[in-house]
């Protein structure tokens, strides 16, 4: 059901509201919505942390934009390749990472967020280093340029939903279950012919491609990436993202996704003060709304049941 | 006693740095048997479980199953044989409802991976009805049905004692260790154990028990094998294990300040 809420509202958002300025806002806080989707299932579902998700969101910028800019392969065909090198590199990843748990799976995901930015601002052949790769081509359908931010609009949170719906079905299944009980108990897990170690790497590979694709479209969008844009900071507000939507479901995740990306958007009215009102709100949504935005959603399931029995959907 | 073990244990030995948690112990269990390990605290009983369900490694010694190698199994590896086990102190998934602690146990009897279950294919989905119908039927077991939508967290001990082994029993296996399954149980749910394990053992599946209630073990083991310092000292039908003095020496009472010493 909420899905349908959800659809209703993203289909009639650019009807309603013609400045592009906002419709660019809801690009933006899609794309961070697929990420925070994946990071969802990663976090709340499997109870692993990444601050490297930024990286992987970089990577499939970066194979994007160096790929369509300076070998002028495809944007499309950049995405997949894109993909296919986070599938790589998050193996590589958390193969031996997602043995540890905890503050250390923290640090070497943190580690490796940290050297991709190295990678990104130096390799200047490539990237063109700290001031940015510029003139990336927008992506094409067919014989039509997607060039407006409603093409993107429409673009961005087609695909969203297209995660989200895979995230879901993928919560409510065997894996769902098998990826909470590891949350819950890894050696109970385990003592019941559970393989977590396969688990957590598919969860964690997959929230990653979600990352990924999110990057390469943030890059054919704006035309332009620049290290500083996936800058360890990024991968917090990635976690914080799923954080201040609740540690309960994907809903969350979204409004989490909306909410850090609006916000700031919407105290740029305090000019130079708006970081401390956006900690401020910080603060205050984790004193009052401990279990975040998310456990609303839980809330108005309760009211009306009929719509869905499971707690996490 | 004539028909071939399931599970051997031959020589197997178990050092922590400097210390000697087991000493080359062999253990067989026979198919449809209940066997109780018993011992002082630290005498290694929990380590042997370990041992055989792949949490600890032993440092030498060769565990068999049904004839394939136990050792460097993984613990799900353990599993997947249809070998089960139950925790000292309760593991269940708080979290999740008592029907979907169940239905984790069905894991090993479903297939359906993470590209099925993202696609909601057919298979998954039917699969999903199947897990969901077999677990309600071991939650009715259990005589948990009333419970079965509420957290598990919010089951008492002696509930998710049941959840556990309901949990076990879920994924059909051959054989269930449980470590100490009546540690907290009052005498009337103690009682009911006793019958769910004899009940259980009835459908063909194999027990091996660490326990500290020498009513309980003396009342539902075929056999008991005891432990002291990391060594058997017995083994026998719980009348022979009565009377034996080594055992009375050891666990049961007399010259028990020398006990105390030790076994601290």
């Amino acid at each position: 059901m909420p899905i349908f809420i959800l659809a209703t509202f993203v289909a009639a958002f650019p009807l309603l509201v013609g400045s592009n300025y906002y419709r660019s806002v809801m690009v933006f806080a899609g794309i961070h919505a697929m990420v925070a989707i994946g990071l969802a299932l990663l976090l709340v579902y499997a109870g692993q942390i990444s601050l490297g998700h930024g990286a992987f969101f970089g990577i499939g910028a970066y194979a994007s934009g160096i790929l369509s800019v300076k070998f002028g392969v495809n944007p499309w065909l950049a995405l997949v390749v894109g993909v296919v090198m986070v599938v790589v590199v998050a193996y590589g990843i958390g193969r031996p990472s997602l043995k540890l748990s905890g503050h250390y799976l923290a640090m070497a995901t943190l580690g490796f967020g940290w050297l991709a930015h190295i990678f990104f601002n130096e390799q200047i052949g490539l990237t063109d280093g700290p001031s940015g790769l510029t003139g990336i081509p927008n992506l094409t359908l067919w014989r039509f340029k997607l060039d407006t931010d409603l093409d993107y609009y429409l673009l961005v949170w087609f695909v969203f939903f297209i995660f989200l719906s895979l995230s879901l079905n993928i919560t409510q299944s065997r894996v769902g279950r098998a990826l909470r009980s590891i949350h819950d108990d890894e050696i109970a897990s385990k003592s019941l012919g559970v393989d977590t170690a396969k688990y957590k790497i598919q969860i964690f590979v997959l929230s990653a491609v979600f990352a990924s694709v999110a990057g390469s479209l943030y890059a054919h969008y704006l035309t332009f990436i620049s290290p500083s844009d996936v800058r360890i900071y990024f991968s917090i507000k990635l976690v914080v993202m799923v954080v201040i939507g609740g540690m309960t479901n994907l809903w969350g995740a979204l409004i989490g996704a909306a909410v850090l990306t609006i916000l700031p958007e919407v105290l740029t009215i305090f000019e130079d003060y708006d970081i401390l009102i956006f900690g401020g709100i910080l603060v205050l949504m984790m004193i009052f709304m401990p279990k975040g935005l998310g456990a609303k959603i839980v809330f108005l399931e309760r009211l009306y049941p009929s719509h869905t029995k499971k707690r996490y959907s | 006693m004539m028909s071939n073990p399931c599970l051997e244990i031959k020589q197997v030995s178990k050092s922590f740095g400097g210390l000697m948690a087991l000493m080359n112990v062999s253990v067989n269990v026979i198919p449809s048997q209940i066997k109780s390990i018993i011992g002082p605290n630290g005498s290694g009983k929990t380590t042997l479980l370990n041992i055989i369900t792949g949490f600890v490694s032993a440092s030498c010694g060769s565990i068999t199953y049904r004839g394939i190698s136990l050792v460097k199994k993984k613990p799900h590896q353990v599993a997947m044989l249809g070998i089960t086990r139950t925790f000292q102190t309760t593991r269940i998934f708080s979290n999740m409802t008592v029907l979907e602690n169940v239905m984790v146990g069905r894991h090993l009897r479903s297939r359906s991976e993470i590209v099925g279950a993202a696609l909601s294919w057919p298979t998954s989905l039917r699969e999903e009805r199947e897990t969901r119908v077999r677990a309600e039927e071991i939650v009715h077991l259990m005589g948990l049905d009333s419970k079965k939508e509420g957290l598990a967290e919010n089951l008492s001990f002696g509930e998710r004692r049941l959840l556990e082994i309901g949990r076990c029993l879920a994924s059909e296996p051959e054989m269930i260790l449980m470590d100490e399954p009546a540690a907290g149980l009052n005498d009337m749910e103690k009682e009911a154990l006793a019958e769910l394990i004899l009940k259980i053992r009835a459908w063909g599946i194999t027990f091996l028990l660490v326990e500290h209630n020498m009513n309980l073990v003396m009342q539902i083991s075929d056999e008991v094998f005891v432990l002291n310092h990391g060594e058997k000292i017995a083994e026998g039908t719980p009348a022979e294990i009565r009377t034996n003095e080594a055992v009375i020496n050891a666990y049961l009472g007399r010259r028990s300040s020398k006990c105390l010493r030790f076994n601290r």
